[in-house]
């Protein structure tokens, strides 16, 4: 059963595939919400989601029957394509053995509330937007680089329904885009003084061990992670060397 | 653990200095494509005014630019001095904690900016020791 993309009509039956669909053709969405949206696909199989349900009914409504067919086919093509090329991807180091550098990397616990987050993430995709409609107009506004004034204006105009979008001011829309991102805290901007004996100049700049964690924190970045120093080696035995943990680097520095 | 991009933008009298951070856990098809939002930007480095190459006072000045330079990068990378050899439990994108040992592997610049870093003269390599006029005689 291919899961369909939500943003478009694309169909994907391999989710590396599907997961560069989503990061190619809609690179503007926000990045936590991409990943949302890969993991409730992946769900879908199991607990129906009434998102993706709802979708699909409405285009059985545009084109039902066999007329129907015909641009399914043409997304399957394009899904069909677009799968050869990551199965390449996806084959080439696994034809060989692997050695792995013996207990790097290890778990030694877990990230307290980290299940709760991510049933939250699962159960209500838009948050914190009440609906698929108020996440489409705020990154609408935001994509469109509508000004503050603007879009104050058209919710005082009476042109946006805020009941349903959920937010009716860019002061609420700021607080919702607040939320999207939860560790903004590791970001934190400090300002520095240099004197060079004549005059004082500012600079600026963020705490680098913050910065390490947010991006390791990230969930979107989950399935891609390498957390150990490995030997890649191909079919043939000659080793492979293509990422920066599959070198010698990582390995030697490796505690 | 990190991997560094330096950059220098000019546009028209304005100059902005920036440093930018990344990790090197993420595949770099992963890390290098813009959507993916991997890389940070880690601070805006001050600028000093331009100098004269003459003047002994400004050549003075030069020398205090740079080593005030290297004090602004100590102050920067602090965070991560102790903690690369400490190590650090640190929270993943998988939900599990690791015992994480943020070191700073590789830095990316072009060669004048490796001269602005390293207080190199022009004409020199960044890599190695070999004397300018020696470059390229033993290839």
């Amino acid at each position: 059963m291919p899961s369909k993309c939500p943003f478009c009509r694309r169909k994907y039956t391999r989710s590396g595939a599907y997961e560069k669909h989503l990061r190619t053709a809609h690179a503007g969405l926000d990045i936590v919400l991409a990943s949302t949206v890969q993991y409730i696909n992946m769900e879908s199989s199991v607990s129906h989601n009434p998102d993706a349900s709802e979708r699909q009914d409405s285009d059985c409504e545009s084109d039902p029957g066999p007329a129907g067919s015909e641009p399914d086919e043409f997304c399957r093509d394009i899904a069909y394509e677009s799968d050869t090329e990551v199965f390449d991807d996806a084959t080439s180091p696994s034809a060989g053995k692997q050695i792995h550098y013996e207990g790097a990397g290890q778990v030694i616990g877990d990230v307290d509330g980290f299940e709760h987050e991510y049933s939250n993430l699962c159960d209500d995709p838009w948050a914190p937007f009440n609906s698929e409609q108020g996440f489409k107009l705020a990154s609408w506004f935001i994509e469109g680089k509508v000004s503050k004034s603007r879009i104050n204006q058209y919710f005082s105009s009476g042109l946006g329904d805020a009941e349903s979008v959920g937010y009716s001011s860019m002061h609420t829309l700021e607080n919702h885009l607040r939320l999207l991102d939860p560790y903004s805290q590791y970001l934190q901007w400090f300002e520095g003084q240099v004197e060079d004996g004549q005059r004082t100049l500012p600079f600026f700049y963020r705490n680098a061990l913050g910065c390490v964690r947010y991006l390791l924190r990230q969930i979107a970045y989950r399935d891609d992670l390498v957390y150990a120093p490995r030997h890649e080696y191909d079919s043939t035995g000659q080793r492979i060397y293509a990422e920066m943990h599959t070198a010698d680097w990582w390995w030697d520095v490796q505690v | 653990m990190s991997d560094q991009t330096n950059l220098t933008n000019f546009s028209g009298d304005k100059k902005a200095w920036p440093v930018y951070i990344t990790i090197g856990n993420l595949p770099s098809a992963r890390r290098n494509s813009p959507g993916s939002m991997a890389v940070l930007l880690l601070a805006l480095l001050p600028i000093p005014p331009k100098l004269s190459k003459s003047s002994k006072a400004d050549q003075r000045q030069r020398k205090i630019n740079a080593d005030t330079l290297q004090d602004v990068f100590e102050l920067i990378f602090a965070p991560l001095q102790d903690v690369a050899h400490t190590g650090m439990a640190i929270d993943c994108a998988d939900g599990k904690v690791r015992q994480c040992f943020p070191i700073l592997p590789a830095w990316i610049a072009d060669h004048m900016e490796n001269v602005a870093l390293h207080g190199l003269k022009t004409n020199a390599c960044p890599k190695c020791e070999v004397p300018t006029h020696e470059l390229g005689t033993n290839a």
